[in-house]
């Protein structure tokens, strides 16, 4: 019986197990040993080159620009994504209870660019801000104000693309924030509307925010892990420039890997953006995650 | 404080129609009545968290009908006890004297160490959480979280945060309704006790009539929406009001005879009235009014359940005491009652008539 009971398991969790192993963990093991290679895709040698790769990224120009861009775009995203999903979802869940309709509606109007595919978006968003055909810059024009080159100018275009970020996420975190706010027990507010949190900024500190904890939390991670992974609206909307200035890291890794074939070195860059992903999760589900569960 | 023939509605349905109820002050009074019948809706009225379709909520004579729950200075506890779970039990305790009593500026972690006013009234809300938390026995547990507390000790910390700002009236809706049976008749006692010493208004909403008989001074039976009978506990029990206050009070079923002979054997009113008699008063007699056949018995310890029928077809329930010898069932027998604990209502209407004995 015992036998059988194990071999049943085995059988049941083998494939996906054995699958994991195959396409996850020993590509992975690869990355991790090419990055200290110069390896080449098709080129005939390798050679073993230490932590060079890992200097060069950090060492060069290129590299450290890679690095900083993603940091700024990934430190104006995430408090800019969460913090507009909350705003949104607790808007959409106070409206629910008088206009449940337009909620609905609204609910999945910010949900639409979750679901669209970022690419296809991608090219809308090109037109919407082309200098000068696109309906930003002719709306802003017709309004007296000035009309920037979003998407061309070194000092604007990681901003335009952070927004274009927080507006794809937004809907995302709002239903996340959504569910949150289903689950908080009405008897909470009605024991803060009798214990004299009157204002809705006081229900709010003393209930909604405390008992949004864990989703909050959630809700950070996915955004920061996806955030870090910024790469479709890069390379369609401005293949890292103009001149390097919306350059991040892993367009930078496709770059090098992909267009340059430096196996060894965007294996380095893989590796680093990996365990800065690790660290970062690990930061936040450690660090945050005895604040949020109540126990 | 009253409620002045208040009605709610939610959309088509009516769930409290033309109620009034006065709470004086110092008084106990139990809201009974089974599930749906509008009690909680009626609580949630009296302490501002529904507003009344219409009719009006008074306090002291004054119109409070617009005024929220904080303002009208209304303690309530939670049928879930609705715990800050984030909170300590301390913090939670403290919770109505700091929202009331602090700004939200001065609720900021840290104000304390700025202002001095704001010192001196931390220190005031402190002493005042304390001297509740000893009172309920949970002065060793002020810094542990709800989460880590047993059920009992979760509902005295949801007692401790209704009493600390010394309510005008103490709304106690289902109490009890999630503590086991041992518990429970603590906990009564307690409740009772808490009452005596606070002399605070006291109003308890339960579906458990053992819980309203021995705690109340004054029971409010509430069926289907409406005041069925308001009275102390002895009256409601031995004196109901009419059919449905009789068939819901006590812990068996009161058995109603429809109007024939039969009601008519135990008293003549029988011939056009429902006669009523609780099971615990009818008993076995060889001289009694009512001929019935025993069709099941059922022992439950200190008292046995038997169930009859008449020849008329009336099913009946008798409760005699558990160590009475029992004949085998389809055994006819012989059943009396005392003129006296005899229930007489009107057929129609379903209103008690008082019979002479």
């Amino acid at each position: 019986m015992n036998m059988r009971e194990s071999m049943s398991t085995l059988l049941l969790t083998g494939p996906a197990a054995l699958a994991l192993v195959l396409c996850v963990f020993l590509p992975v093991a690869v990355v991790f040993v090419l990055a200290f290679t110069n390896y080449q895709i098709g080129a005939p040698g390798i050679g073993w080159v230490g932590l060079d790769n890992f200097a060069q990224l950090f060492g060069s120009r290129m590299g450290r620009n890679a690095i900083l861009n993603t940091l700024t775009y990934v430190s104006i995203v995430i408090p800019a994504s969460v913090g507009l999903g909350l705003l949104v979802a607790l808007g959409l869940h106070a409206l629910a209870r008088s206009l449940p309709r337009v909620s609905e509606m609204l609910k999945a109007v910010y949900f639409l660019p979750v679901a669209a595919t970022l690419v296809a978006m991608a090219v809308s968003w090109q037109m919407l801000l082309h200098p000068s055909l696109g309906l930003v810059n002719t709306w802003s024009s017709a309004l007296g104000l000035p009309a920037p080159l979003w998407l061309s100018d070194r000092g604007l275009v990681l901003y335009t693309l952070s927004a274009i970020g927080i507006w794809q996420s937004v809907g995302y975190n709002m239903v996340l924030f959504l569910a949150g706010l289903a689950a908080i027990q009405p008897s909470l507010y009605d024991a803060a509307e009798v214990d004299g949190a009157t204002s809705g900024w006081a229900r709010f500190w003393l209930v909604t925010w405390p008992m949004l904890g864990p989703t909050t939390l959630f809700v950070m991670v996915v955004t920061a892990a996806s955030a870090f992974r910024v790469f479709e609206t890069v390379a369609t909307l401005t293949k890292g420039g103009p001149a390097f200035a919306s350059d991040t890291i892993v367009y930078a890794l496709y770059r090098e890997g992909f267009v340059y074939f430096k196996a060894g070195y965007a294996s380095a860059i893989t590796v680093v953006f990996f365990l800065a992903l690790l660290l970062l999760t690990a930061l936040q589900i450690w660090v945050i995650e005895r604040k949020v569960h109540y126990r | 404080m009253s409620l002045c023939n208040v009605s709610k509605r939610f959309g088509d349905t009516t769930v409290v129609s033309d109620f009034s109820l006065d709470l004086f002050a110092g008084e106990f009074v139990a809201l009974l009545g089974a599930s749906g019948s509008g009690k909680s809706t009626t609580l949630r009225m009296l302490a501002g968290l529904e507003r009344p379709s219409s009719g009006k909520v008074l306090m002291d004579g004054v119109d409070v009908t617009d005024l929220r729950p904080a303002a009208r200075n209304i303690a309530l506890m939670f049928q879930s006890y609705a715990l800050y779970p984030h909170l300590s039990v301390r913090q939670n305790i403290a919770t109505p004297l700091r929202q009331t009593r602090l700004s939200a500026a001065a609720r900021l972690p840290g104000a304390g160490l700025l202002s001095g006013q704001v010192r001196k009234a931390e220190s005031e809300i402190n002493a005042r959480t304390q001297s509740v938390a000893q009172m309920l026995r949970l002065d060793g547990l002020l810094e542990r979280r709800p989460g880590q507390l047993s059920g009992g000790q979760q509902q005295r910390v949801a007692l401790a945060r209704a009493l600390v700002r010394d309510p005008s009236a103490f709304l106690l809706d289902e109490p009890l309704s999630n503590l086991d049976t041992a518990l429970r008749h603590s906990t009564r006692e307690e409740i009772r006790d808490l009452h005596r010493r606070t002399g605070h208004a006291f109003l308890l909403v339960t579906h458990d009539q053992t819980d309203a008989l021995s705690m109340a001074d004054r029971i409010v039976v509430m069926i289907a929406g409406r005041v069925a009978q308001c009275a102390s506990a002895a009256d409601i029990y031995h004196r109901p009001a009419n059919r449905e206050v009789a068939r819901f009070i006590g812990a068996h079923r009161m058995n109603i005879l429809p109007p024939g002979v039969e009601a008519a054997s135990f008293h003549p009113r029988g011939m056009q009235d429902d006669i009523g008699i609780r099971p615990e008063a009818l008993q076995a007699d060889p001289n009694g009014a009512l001929l019935a056949t025993l069709t099941n018995a059922a022992f439950h310890g200190e008292e046995t359940l038997l169930r009859l029928r008449t020849d008329a077809g009336a099913e009946l329930l008798a409760v005699t005491e558990g160590t009475a010898s029992l004949p085998p069932q389809g055994t006819k027998m012989r059943f009396g009652a005392q003129a006296a604990r005899l229930h007489c209502f009107d057929a129609a209407t379903g209103l008690r008539k008082e019979i002479k004995a």
